[in-house]
């Protein structure tokens, strides 16, 4: 007849799958630190470079075309060198707006200035709280600059990875 | 004997399920999305020491298929639990029956290829590979709740009324 210690000793209280195993472990845990780390670092040296990208503008959740250009094509181009501004009045703009429509925003113009780093940046506008403006210079396709008020939203968006909706 | 362990294994599921559920009533810390404390791994990691391999996988699995069925659908969030749940139960008994390695490992590795499974599949689900930097946050953290829960399940191990420990040495002769 075994004793109620012997009982204890022999089930799963004593078993030595429960207690930390110094080397065996800490080699388990290591690599899977070492494969978080790997990850990161695959992510950021693989991430979606701006180079191959370009300009779009929304007004009202509609997207802006050049004025000139018949094939109704709304990706702005980065320019080549130095910075270009691109001026938005109430009437008047740089992008098509439709058929005796209006910008209608605070104040008078409203700015977008796209920089030959592929960054863009909201120069000149007037609203409440000037969101967009103090988000200053964004180089990345994932951060918009929207300005709720002046109904504008302007990103970066790039060409060299496939877009997904969800 | 059969049943009784068929039935044991239907209340940890229960449990289980239970547990997810009540996990959504704590908040955590940080405002991550798609970070939970993974309570109901509490009821697997048990299962998988206490009564072994198939039933770990069954709990699993069939826990999977009833919190879809209950509360979240069929939809991407099921096809994420469903990636997770794999590639957990995957290492898991790789780190049981080959590595041998002890509980704590072995719910730290299984808790961060959970995010990586769920990654994988919102990666092919969204058809976008650049959600594994979200892994940067989720990864350390899923390795610090898996620890938790390791010592969690010690602890609860430690302190299981005696009728439990009949079964188990009945399973061991």
């Amino acid at each position: 007849m075994k004793n109620r210690k012997d009982e204890l000793a022999s089930d799963l209280v004593g078993d030595t799958r429960l207690t930390y195993k110094p080397v065996k472990d800490t080699i388990v845990i290591v690599l899977s630190g070492l494969l978080v780390v790997i990850i990161t670092l695959l992510c950021v040296f693989t991430r979606p470079r701006t180079d191959n990208s370009h300009v779009e503008i929304k007004y009202d959740n509609v997207l802006l075309w050049d004025k000139n250009d018949s094939t109704k094509n709304t990706a702005i181009e980065f320019p080549d060198t130095g910075s270009k501004v691109l001026a938005f009045l109430k009437t008047d703009g740089p992008l098509y707006l439709g058929e005796g429509k209006n910008f209608e925003f605070y104040g008078d113009e409203m700015d977008v200035t796209i920089y030959s780093d592929h960054s863009i940046q909201i120069t000149k506008e007037e609203s409440p709280r000037n969101v967009c403006t103090n988000m200053g210079r964004v180089y990345n396709s994932y951060t918009p600059l929207i300005c709720l008020p002046n109904r504008f939203q302007t990103m970066i968006v790039n060409s060299s990875f496939p877009e997904y909706d969800n | 004997m059969k049943t009784r362990r068929m039935v044991s294994l239907a209340f940890f599921i229960a449990l289980a399920i239970a547990l997810h559920y009540v996990e959504s009533f704590i908040p955590t810390l940080l405002p991550i999305p798609g970070f939970r404390l993974g309570l109901s791994n509490i009821v697997s990691l048990f299962v998988l020491y206490y009564y072994g391999g198939f039933s770990f996988i069954f709990v699993v699995v069939v826990r999977v298929l009833l919190v879809a069925l209950i509360s979240t659908g069929f939809g991407p969030s099921f096809f994420m639990s469903v990636g997770g749940s794999l590639s957990s139960i995957l290492i898991s008994l790789l780190l049981f029956y080959v590595v041998k390695s002890s509980i704590y490992s072995l719910s730290v590795s299984s808790a961060l290829f959970h995010s990586i499974g769920q990654l994988i599949a919102y990666a092919i689900f969204f058809s976008t590979p650049y959600i594994f930097v979200y892994l940067t946050i989720l990864g350390p953290l899923s390795m610090l709740t898996g620890y938790l829960m390791a010592l969690l399940v010690k602890i609860l191990i430690k302190r299981l009324p005696s009728f439990f420990r009949v079964e188990e040495r009945k399973r061991r002769t």
